[in-house]
């Protein structure tokens, strides 16, 4: 588990993979921790497609820029999103990565501790596959002791109350992502690096 | 007032203030990072009868709807960013040669041309002396969220109190971050008033038959634009009065600056920051004395010197320090990295 004083998380992917989601939903659970936030999403013009990145701060004490150099935590979600994110590795980074997007092989010259989850692969197992994305914010959000895991549960029904209206099952299938992938990371998929 | 705060991004604290400060009518056209902005006003305006919204085929439209709404009394506003924002230098400079409270915020993002979506601080030049201005406008630049909310009310009283058009000049870093706001911070609204239609305005001109005619119209425009400076300029000189080492930065590059200062006075280096508030006015005095006892300069900014021009002409007498650049056009520049350069050159 991090413990820092400020936690500065990086999360990465495709566009259309919930980066901005994931990160709006860890940053709102963050102040209704009350923490101090800052969430900023960042991507290009090819807005659909292109890597897309979230960065989040939270802590409490006072934040300064939007941006940061290095990240506490990294999650990354694609293998685009390995290369883009380089600059933000150091090796007190934690990296946090979906094993079923991408191969180790790509991470042989990332020096940071990693975090392999296979989210995607137990999303598809015991729920659906599109939940990937909060079975990862779960794993998340036990990595960072300091959130409050109500809060992020009810950031996330917040988040998807639109949807839900719909297909009112979703909440349902949400929480459960949720509580699995906090289960994931703390049965401890640590990597022997 | 007790404190109020709020989970928001700068695009709902820009919105939000323009209601606070009055605003009544809004014509624009979206463009990244500021369409939310506007996607807000149309919301807001939907519910309200009181509030107006047109949404333009272009920038050059939206302007000059804004110069419509301002002549019938309304305080009208809009938002624009990058290509957009050179569109409407043109309507823009008819507000200032009618001296007329044009309120308009930027959004920063990357040029020449499309560049990129989210942020740069390459508009300067632009929100400064865009068209064929004479500079006849304020610029106001909000180095974060907090600041933002203060200054996008502020300006719309600086645009009504002295018939200025103002701008307030962001990037999309500060509108799309997600940060706590304290929303009590409300400042009294100027009023607005017709005074385009009163009796005493008989015909307002953009166009003279002679050069000395204009030549006179623009002389009475200067001295008013000089005295309201005075009241107008605004600058944070911050632990500067033994500096070694100033800092020039502003926007959201200038907060960065900040937070580096601090952490560095900690360390005990003898480094402060001098950040313009407005950008045009600027102010000279305030820079100037900031310097005093630096013998360098390091400017950060994030295009290839637009700010730098600026701050090297202001000081050219007043002092031999060794200028250093840190210029990254189009990127963002972090504490973190201003920081390390400080250690590199203290």
């Amino acid at each position: 588990m991090l413990k820092r004083e400020m936690y500065k998380i990086l999360i990465a992917g495709e566009g259309g993979q919930g980066i901005q989601s994931m990160a709006h939903i860890l940053a709102k659970a963050a102040y209704e921790s009350g923490l101090n936030v800052s969430y900023l999403p960042n991507y290009g013009v090819e807005q659909r497609g292109g890597v897309s990145l979230g960065f989040i701060q939270f802590g409490k004490g006072p934040i300064g820029f939007p941006k940061f150099a290095k990240a506490d935590l990294l999650v990354v979600l694609c293998d685009r999103a390995i290369e883009r994110t380089k600059p933000y590795v150091q090796k007190e980074t934690l990296y946090l990565y979906d094993t079923d997007l991408i191969s180790s092989i790509n991470l042989a010259e990332i020096r940071a501790e990693k975090l392999p989850i296979p989210a995607t692969s137990v999303a598809s197992a015991k729920l659906e596959p599109k939940v990937f994305n909060i079975v990862l914010l779960g794993a998340i959000t036990a990595e960072l002791g300091i959130i409050n895991i109500k809060m992020v549960e009810k950031a996330l029904t917040e988040n998807f109350a639109d949807k839900y209206i719909l297909k009112p099952q979703l909440k349902n299938l949400n929480l459960k992502a949720l509580d699995l992938g906090q289960r994931l990371a703390q049965e401890g998929y640590k990597n022997d690096k | 007032m007790a404190v109020k705060k709020e989970l928001l991004t700068g695009n709902d604290v820009v919105l939000k203030a323009a209601l606070l400060a009055g605003a009544e009518y809004f014509a624009g056209y979206p463009i990244t990072p500021s369409t939310e902005i506007m996607n807000g006003w149309a919301k807001e305006a939907a519910d309200n009868p009181k509030l107006l919204f047109l949404q333009t085929e272009d920038e050059t439209s939206a302007g000059m709807a804004v110069i419509g709404g301002l002549l019938a009394g309304k305080k009208t506003w809009t938002v624009t960013s990058g290509v957009g924002h050179i569109l409407i230098q043109d309507p823009l400079v008819l507000a200032e040669t009618l001296s007329l409270p044009f309120v308009m915020y930027v959004g920063q993002r990357g040029g020449p041309s499309t560049g990129t979506v989210i942020y740069s601080q390459q508009e300067l030049n632009l929100a400064r002396y865009g068209g064929n201005s004479e500079g006849l406008r304020v610029v106001y630049a909000p180095s974060n969220i907090q600041e933002l909310f203060e200054i996008t009310q502020k300006a719309f009283n600086t645009a009504w109190r002295y018939r200025l058009p103002t701008i307030i000049l962001g990037d999309g870093y500060l509108t799309k971050t997600l940060s706590p706001v304290d929303t009590s911070r409300v400042i009294p609204a100027e009023k607005a008033e017709a005074i385009f239609l009163n009796k005493d305005v008989k015909n307002l001109r953009n166009c003279f038959s002679r050069e000395d005619e204009l030549a006179e119209h623009l002389n009475i425009l200067f001295a008013k634009y000089a005295a309201a400076s005075r009241q107008i300029v605004e600058s944070e000189s911050y632990k500067t009065n033994d500096a070694k080492i100033v800092i020039f930065a502003w926007g959201t590059v200038g907060f960065a600056a900040k937070v580096a200062v601090a952490n560095l006075r900690k360390q005990n280096k003898r480094v402060g920051l001098f950040r313009p508030i407005t950008m045009r006015p600027f102010d000279d005095r305030g820079a100037i004395k900031a310097v005093q006892k630096a013998d360098k300069i390091l400017i950060a900014e994030s295009s290839g010197g637009q700010f730098g021009r600026i701050v090297r002409e202001t000081l050219t007498q007043a002092t031999d320090a060794e200028y250093v650049r840190l210029y990254k056009p189009a990127e963002g520049i972090t504490s973190e990295e201003i920081e390390a350069k400080i250690k590199e050159i203290y």
